[in-house]
């Protein structure tokens, strides 16, 4: 009996056959995961969830299994566009095209005592333009450099000085630069614009939502309400470990929201 | 009140100009030993200069004296751009010559063209095994590698100790414990003849360049010198960290093993546990006043070496210690660190409560 139930969870997955999954599925079905913290409730949603991944995820494989009467573990593998699931690395992230927007932008984004020019190369340093032969092509990263303070506007003594000596919100144009200039699918960008004048800010704002015009997901992590409501298209709100999807968009429930107020 | 606040650019002539009027302050400052030491400065100062440009000797001697010197201080310069703490440069040497003896004393017979890449080969990979096993410690365990490669001095020296004891020993020595001479088509080639410079300074000084466009131009350069200014932005741009230490560490280390190849394939032509008398760690004195920087890194060699075959002269003429130019040495880094720090900042006077 439980072994057949197991060889029918097989078959879905490995034919996305969805009509056999919604019989497997109780009607007070729980979905647990790593990546949501607060469990999901109920079999529509997680028939909906399950079925996305079950389409999304490539080579799946199942690496494990603990079978004890009716309770079952499985342990699986999977690929998403070619790569694992598991953990990126940063130098992952760039060749899948992850363009990233760090929280700390003096202790993670750039190298402070390093010039303008290699900053704005550095996450490009196996790009032919770059790297020639493991030689820095001197000229193309001048070249570079001069086009991008151009088309980022940013404002410091040139591309030879040290990024030590560029403001806040010029650090944070570098490094939009350096993001928007691979042409990432994928931003995850953590307070972009905190501590920025609104100059700076407008112009974070500006290059988010022109990336998401050209069809790119967007993850921005902020504290600024008024900066989420005008540029997202979802809000979800973190409390306590738990991540709850905002239905109600107004300042005062997503306010109450964050106060650990349910929903 | 002083106030202090960071310069926004220390200038090209500070970074220039600060060693050299270090130096001379060091100079200055080592009269006053020398006047209580009882000592007419300028006897003591002209028998100095004498002891470096007296003769073409003494000015090959000089030389000689650096040679090993820009060696260590280009290994530290390596390690310390990526802040990897190579205090081992010491042990590496001895590694290096060690390796040199042991491929240069007739187990491989070969013309000198061959025979010589052979040796410096040898020893650099003995150096660079030197330095990349603490660094492996250091990147897989976070071992701290001032107190790894620290220690290894002392191991490298005691198995040094051994090895001269037994397999390494010359059945010819008389029973000291030296190594056999390397063979003839081993040696380094004298530059000048009846003078003790040799073929080192030269491959010495080659290095310096190529470590020059290896920090400057390459791309190992550039990691290594991101690792080491800001390593978390490092990682967030997908520089792999551990990796660059690594590099790091194996060309530091092989440096580090060309110093002690160029003194026992150079200058002694053959091995005992006083081949340096604590070059590795002059290395590192050389490479902070030279700033970090490989071309800096030759000039404050020959400095050094200029203070100390001085002193020697100026002790042997007018009899104060020799230990006088340990003294101007050291006192000449610390005149570099506070002047680095004036560099740095500016001091901008405040009246009182007006903070």
């Amino acid at each position: 009996m439980s072994d057949s139930r197991l060889e029918r969870w097989h078959a879905v997955v490995l034919n996305k056959d969805m009509t056999t999954l919604s019989e497997l599925l109780a009607d007070d079905v729980e979905f647990h995961s790593p990546t949501v913290w607060k469990p999901k409730i109920g079999k529509d949603v997680t028939q909906y969830i399950l079925q996305m991944i079950i389409d999304i995820f490539e080579d799946f494989e199942y690496q494990r299994e603990w079978i004890d009467g009716n309770n079952f573990a499985l342990e699986f593998s999977a690929k998403v566009d070619g790569k694992n699931i598991k953990y990126f690395s940063p130098k992952e992230m760039q060749s899948l095209g992850v363009g990233r927007i760090p929280e700390d932008r003096h202790h993670d984004g750039v190298i402070s005592a390093m010039s303008v020019a290699e900053n704005l190369i550095i996450e490009r340093l196996h790009d032919k333009d770059v790297n020639n032969k493991g030689f820095l092509q001197n000229k193309s990263i001048k070249k570079n450099a001069e086009e991008l303070i151009e088309k980022y506007d940013i404002r410091g003594p040139g591309i030879d000085a040290n990024t030590a000596l560029l403001s806040g919100g010029n650090i944070q144009k570098l490094i939009l630069a350096r993001v928007f200039e691979c042409m990432p699918n994928v931003i995850l960008a953590n307070q972009p614009t905190r501590g920025l004048d609104l100059g700076a800010a407008n112009e974070v704002a500006r290059r988010l939502l022109e990336a998401r015009t050209r069809g790119a997901g967007i993850l921005l992590i902020s504290e600024d309400l008024d900066e989420i409501l005008e540029l997202s298209d979802r809000i979800m709100v973190i409390h306590d470990g738990s991540l709850t999807e905002a239905i109600d968009v107004s300042r005062e429930a997503i306010g109450l929201m964050m106060a650990g107020e349910k929903a | 009140m002083i106030r202090i606040e960071p310069r926004e650019m220390p200038s090209k002539w500070w970074t220039i100009g600060i060693p050299i009027i270090s130096a001379f302050v060091a100079i200055l400052l080592a009269s006053i030993p020398l006047t209580l030491a009882g000592a007419n400065i300028f006897e003591a100062y002209r028998q100095m200069a004498n002891g470096i440009f007296g003769s073409t000797f003494a000015f090959t001697e000089m030389l000689t004296r650096a040679t090993p010197l820009i060696f260590t201080g280009l290994a530290a310069t390596i390690a310390f751009r990526a802040k990897l703490w190579n205090i081992g440069a010491e042990g590496q040497l001895y590694l290096g010559a060690m390796a040199a003896v042991a491929v240069g004393t007739g187990l491989i017979d070969a013309p000198a063209f061959i025979l010589i890449p052979i040796i410096l080969l040898a020893g650099a990979l003995s150096g660079a095994i030197g330095m990349a096993a603490p660094t492996y410690l250091k990147t897989r365990f976070g071992a701290d590698e001032v107190v790894t490669t620290l220690l290894l001095n002392f191991i490298v020296i005691i198995f040094l100790q051994m090895m001269l004891e037994g397999p390494l020993k010359d059945p010819m020595g008389m029973g000291w414990p030296q190594s056999e001479p390397i063979v003839d088509n081993g040696v380094l080639p004298q530059l000048l003849p009846r003078m003790r410079i040799h073929a080192g300074l030269i491959i010495a000084l080659l290095t310096a360049g190529l470590v020059h466009l290896f920090l400057s131009k390459s791309i190992w350069g550039f990691k290594i010198r991101a690792v080491g200014e800001n390593p978390s932005a490092a990682l967030h741009a997908g520089i792999n960290v551990k990796r660059t230490f690594m590099g790091a560490a194996v060309v530091s280390g092989a440096i580090a093993g060309l110093a002690g190849v160029s003194e026992v394939a150079g200058l002694r032509g053959y091995l005992t546990t006083d081949l340096s008398p604590g070059f590795g760690y002059t290395g590192i004195v050389v490479a902070m006043l030279a700033g970090l920087s490989p071309i800096g890194v030759v000039i404050s060699a020959i400095f050094i070496a200029s203070i100390f075959v001085g002193a020697d002269t100026m002790s042997r003429a007018i009899g104060v210690s020799s230990y006088l130019a340990d003294l101007v040495v050291a006192l000449s880094l610390i005149c570099v660190l506070i002047g680095g720090f004036i560099a740095r900042y500016k001091f901008i006077r405040t009246n009182k409560g007006n903070v």
